[in-house]
């Protein structure tokens, strides 16, 4: 009763409850919108308010790399360029008024290594390690570096390492959501790669669960453990996660195709195809995952098949 | 003659017989003792004591109980002291000299090995001297006293012993010892922490006896009280009692058993196999069956565990926003009627696997617009 009271006051109120009204939060609403723009003009906005606002500092910079990163998928190099260049100023400038300031270290090391330079970006995040002994944050942005390279070359040396700097990070922040989703990703390659180690998979069965533990709308570990239960055979445990990853974000592609192909399975047409349509309409061209030929091909299928069991011919 | 008159014959007597009480008084000042030559025959002895208790002249000299003489005289003299822990050696001390005689005619003495001792009959009764004549070889006994040849004074030892002196000297190095034994029980055993120790122990040990006493007399209400003793005894009635039907039952049931006695109950147990094997066929259908149920069940329960758990999440933001909406009638109770412009600006949920791939620091959240330090 309480709640259907207080949901016909929000209504009242028509649409705003939050009490949101500086230019920094206004930009992360954007961003997180996916309005890189306007998150952009609303952080330079936040600046001139308070230029020692290092916060909105470093979020512009991240919303220039983002929007850098669509620029690319675009195809659009060098507006790209320029947008990555900007931001780096200011992760250089967040440095040279806060020395060894944590994220913008972390960031300068992801873009040396998206430059090629990779033992630099190694050492600024040794550096930033000594330099911050207790923060977990340039481990696991080591870790990442290392896991991503060990899935790519499938060492499992590499991945290994990996592990063991996350579980460094975990001794200081044992619910870092970072930590544990990539724990929950090494874990999970060992796995595949060793041949299949129920420890291993318990292992980051416990991580992922961790993540989501702390934070209920982490996809990525709400994907992983739809793998892993995929993988043990537990297809109605999979199917659950990544409806619940779907609830959080309903245009998650990889969760629409793997939800299409588990409910094809379980003999649930219906709900397969729909979700095959709607992964097809979130292809994105530049980055397909199936291709358009595959794509019709399943749909087809699907159709025969819903047609034989209607008692078509 | 008998011309003289009876007064001057009774003054002649009277004069005759004061002559006589004279004498008789000079013989008494001058020791003197005229009686003595009316005297039997006697030898003088001499002893010495530390102390005559009420020996007195006069005393009786006894052997065996048998009167034989008497004490004479007694004389305070200086006499060489018993050696004690106080006196090593040397020293003189007065001592009583004790002078008896013996009368009896047919006494014999050891003077070597006789000994006279102060005794006394009883507490009250006078003192005596107590002559023990001494021993002999059989085949040569010492003459009597009065034969020819024989001493007229002897000294005789006396016994030792009776005195508290003599009995010091000799109980004074166990007493020293004692003594000794003493002083280091008082120091080391007895000293001050200790007693404190055992008192307090003691007074623990009250405490703990006054606690038993307790808990015993609680114990002995409680359970000990006439009702529950009552109570247990008829318990104990009532389960010798099951006992007994018990076994009557078992002897019933094995007469009935007894398929010699009365084959209907063998066969009712084969005929109740036959249905316990049909009835465990049942259960496993239905146990298959409920095994099938509770997997859809499972099935079911992990399918709603999805949208349970978002419907958790949006109930909590639900009530999160309520709360806001609440905030903001409290300050403009207007917005009920009228409503308000502003828009919903709070940030949505990112997808943040790109950014954590790459090894990148994830965006700082939006900052509480209350907090002035934000």
């Amino acid at each position: 009763m309480a709640v259907l009271v207080l949901t016909i006051l929000s209504g009242c109120i028509k649409r705003g409850v939050t009490p949101i009204s500086t230019h920094f939060n206004q930009g992360v609403y954007y961003y997180s919108k996916g309005d890189f723009d306007a998150a952009i003009s609303e952080y330079r906005l936040a600046l001139e308010e308070d230029v020692d606002d290092h916060r909105a500092q470093f979020n512009l910079a991240e919303a220039l790399e983002s929007k850098a990163t669509r620029a690319e998928r675009g195809g659009e190099g060098e507006p790209a360029e320029e947008l990555r260049a900007e931001a780096e100023e200011h992760y250089l400038a967040l440095l040279a008024s806060r020395s060894g300031h944590l994220r913008a270290s972390v960031n300068l090391a992801a873009r040396e290594l998206a430059q090629g330079e990779a033992e630099t970006a190694e050492r600024r995040l040794l550096d930033t390690i000594e330099r911050h002994p207790r923060s977990a944050l340039p481990r696991v942005a080591l870790a990442a570096h290392r896991l991503r390279k060990g899935f790519k070359d499938e060492d499992a040396a590499q991945v290994q390492g990996a592990v063991e700097l996350l579980e460094e990070a975990l001794e200081r922040d044992p619910e870092h959501p970072d930590a544990n989703v990539l724990l929950g990703h090494a874990c999970a390659s060992l796995d595949r790669l060793g041949g299949g180690d129920p420890a291993l998979r318990d292992r980051a069965r416990e991580a992922y669960e961790r993540a989501v533990d702390r934070d209920g709308s982490d996809v990525g570990s709400m994907m992983g453990l739809a793998r892993l239960e995929r993988r043990a055979g537990n297809d109605d445990r999979a199917v659950s996660w990544l409806r619940r990853a779907l609830y959080v974000h309903p245009d998650l592609l990889a969760a629409h195709l793997m939800l299409s192909e588990l409910l094809d399975a379980r003999g649930d047409l219906e709900e397969a195809t729909v979700h095959l349509w709607r992964g097809r309409q979130l292809e994105d061209a530049r980055r397909p995952h199936l291709g358009e030929d595959e794509y019709r091909r399943r749909l087809l299928d699907l159709y025969r098949r819903l047609e034989e069991r209607e008692g078509g011919s | 003659m008998s011309q003289y008159r009876r007064s001057e014959v009774v003054s002649g007597l009277f004069v005759a017989a004061a002559a006589i009480v004279f004498a008789l008084f000079a013989f008494k000042v001058g020791r003197f003792d005229l009686m003595g030559l009316l005297k039997a025959d006697a030898i003088v002895c001499r002893t010495y004591f530390a102390n005559v208790k009420t020996l007195q002249e006069g005393s009786k000299v006894r052997v065996g109980g048998r009167e034989v003489g008497e004490v004479t005289g007694l004389l305070l003299v200086a006499g060489a002291a018993p050696a004690s822990g106080k006196n090593p050696g040397g020293l003189e001390r007065l001592v009583n000299e004790v002078t008896f005689e013996l009368s009896y005619p047919d006494l014999r003495l050891d003077s070597s090995s006789a000994r006279v001792l102060i005794a006394q009959d009883s507490l009250l009764a006078p003192h005596f001297l107590q002559l023990d004549p001494g021993h002999w070889p059989a085949d040569s006994p010492p003459p009597t006293i009065f034969s020819d040849g024989q001493p007229r004074e002897l000294l005789i030892a006396s016994e030792m012993g009776v005195g508290i002196e003599e009995l010091m000297a000799l109980a004074q190095p166990a007493i020293d010892e004692l003594g000794a034994i003493l002083r280091t029980l008082n120091q080391d055993v007895l000293n001050e922490q200790n007693v404190d120790t055992i008192g307090r122990a003691l007074g623990e040990l009250d405490g703990a006896l006054v606690e038993g006493r307790q808990v015993a007399a609680t114990l002995n209400r409680g359970l000990l009280a006439p009702a529950n003793v009552e109570a247990l005894e008829q318990t104990i009635h009532n389960l010798d009692s099951a006992v007994a039907d018990g076994r009557k039952v078992a002897a019933r049931l094995d007469s009935l058993l007894d398929p010699e006695q009365d084959p209907r109950i063998d066969r009712l147990i084969t005929d109740v196999g036959a249905a316990t094997n049909e009835l465990r066929t049942n259960l496993d259908a239905i146990s298959a069956d409920l095994q099938h149920l509770l997997q859809h069940a499972d099935r079911t329960l992990s399918e709603t565990e999805t949208e349970i758990a978002e419907a958790t999440r949006r109930l909590h933001r639900t009530l999160w926003q309520g709360e806001q909406a609440l905030r903001k009638i409290r300050a403009n109770p207007s917005v009920v009627f009228f409503g308000d412009d502003e828009t919903d600006l709070e940030a949505r949920d990112v997808d943040l696997t790109e950014i954590r791939l790459r090894g990148r620091a994830r965006p700082y959240e939006q900052r509480d617009e209350r907090d002035e330090d934000n």
